[in-house]
């Protein structure tokens, strides 16, 4: 069963990278790499939940810390040179 | 001040051990150190954090609500993203937020992005005015209105002292 | 049973996840997208985490649960950074408001 979950959050993480390619603005392919950050997050929990393996859990820790940082100096970018 | 501080050093070396999964001399004290060096380095949050007393039934009432309003919006949102008729009606509506703290804002303003039909916005100062983007804006009262629910709810999560700016 | 269950919310998880990414792709207008975009994958991960928590041991469910509480706390700032920001500064994003902008200045409704 987390075999499956993780394929339908990979197919997920696909939908959300086809808005990163489309757009049209900034702020449409951050908020869609936002997004994605979560799915990510997601399937680290799951495929840890499936091998047991939670040293993957770590990563997500770091990237729900972290992964908004990015988001944050998008934001400043989009202050200047417009979405 | 050290005094008002120990707790929040305590929990913090707490959850460090617990990170480390392995309770051990050596993990207790290195968390002990980082997290005096963390609160050292930020005495403000520091000072935020810690002296409060605690209200676990109402931070409990206002985690369950919370929680309740955020399946609410996911449940209302699945309906506007799986049905193909466009039931958006959306709009950018200014809340008033009274007398509330920083922290009060913060965490209102943080809680309506994940609960029913809005985004925050913009967060004014003073007077502290909240302009949140609802998706569903078929009545703005009752948006209005919950908003302010919301809001009494974490008020009382907080408490008075942390819930009310001071006047200066 | 326990397995089932936990299994289901995994599964539950990603579906919603996958939901999102839908809505990210169907909205027409920004901060519609933003509202998929941050709502839905949030619960996704608060699914996936309630069927985590049962196949690992308790301290790493500490760990699924403060990965929950970092979500709840930046997910909603960046999305209120960006949404400010692109409000501003418009460029290429499509907004559509189709009532009032009070930001702007309108009146409130009656």
């Amino acid at each position: 069963m987390p075999t499956i979950a993780l394929v339908i959050l990979g197919i997920a993480g696909l939908a959300m990278t086809a808005r990163i390619l489309v757009g049209p603005s900034v702020a449409d392919r951050i908020v869609a790499m936002d997004g994605l950050l979560v799915i990510v997050v997601s399937a680290l929990v799951v495929d840890a939940a499936r091998t047991g393996r939670i040293a993957f859990i770590d990563i997500a820790v770091v990237m729900g810390l972290l992964g908004f940082i990015g988001t944050g100096v998008a934001a400043r970018f989009i202050e200047r040179r417009g979405a | 001040m050290r005094a008002r501080q120990a707790g929040l050093v305590a929990w913090l070396t707490l959850l460090w051990v617990v990170l480390w999964r392995d309770v051990t001399v050596a993990n207790a004290a290195s968390g002990l150190a980082a997290a005096i060096v963390v609160t050292s380095v930020f005495p403000r949050v520091g000072a935020a954090a810690s002296g409060r007393p605690l209200r676990p039934y109402r931070l409990m009432t206002f985690f369950l609500y919370f929680h309740w309003k955020m399946l609410e919006a996911n449940v209302v949102l699945a309906r506007e993203i799986l049905t193909p008729r466009d039931y958006t009606k959306s709009g950018i509506l200014a809340v008033p937020m009274g007398r509330a703290s920083d922290l009060l804002v913060t965490l209102v303003a943080n809680s309506i992005t994940l609960t029913p039909g809005t985004v925050t916005l913009e967060a004014r100062g003073d007077p502290a005015v909240l302009y949140v983007h609802v998706l569903h804006l078929h009545d703005p009262e009752r948006v209005r209105h919950d908003i302010a629910e919301l809001q009494e709810y974490a008020r009382r999560a907080l408490g008075e002292d942390a819930a009310l700016k001071e006047d200066h | 049973m326990l397995d089932a269950v936990s299994g289901a919310f995994l599964i539950a998880g990603a579906v919603w996840s996958l939901l999102a990414a839908v809505g990210v792709l169907k909205f027409d207008d920004v901060f519609s997208r933003m509202q998929a975009g941050t709502k839905a994958t949030t619960l996704g991960v608060v699914l996936v985490v309630i069927g985590a928590v049962p196949r690992l041991d308790p301290a790493t469910s500490v760990k699924l649960v403060l990965v929950v509480a970092l979500i709840y706390l930046t997910i909603p700032v960046g999305a209120h950074l960006v949404g400010r920001a692109t409000y501003h500064e418009r460029g290429d994003a499509r907004i559509r408001i189709d009532t009032v902008d009070e930001l702007a200045g309108d009146p409130p409704p009656t």
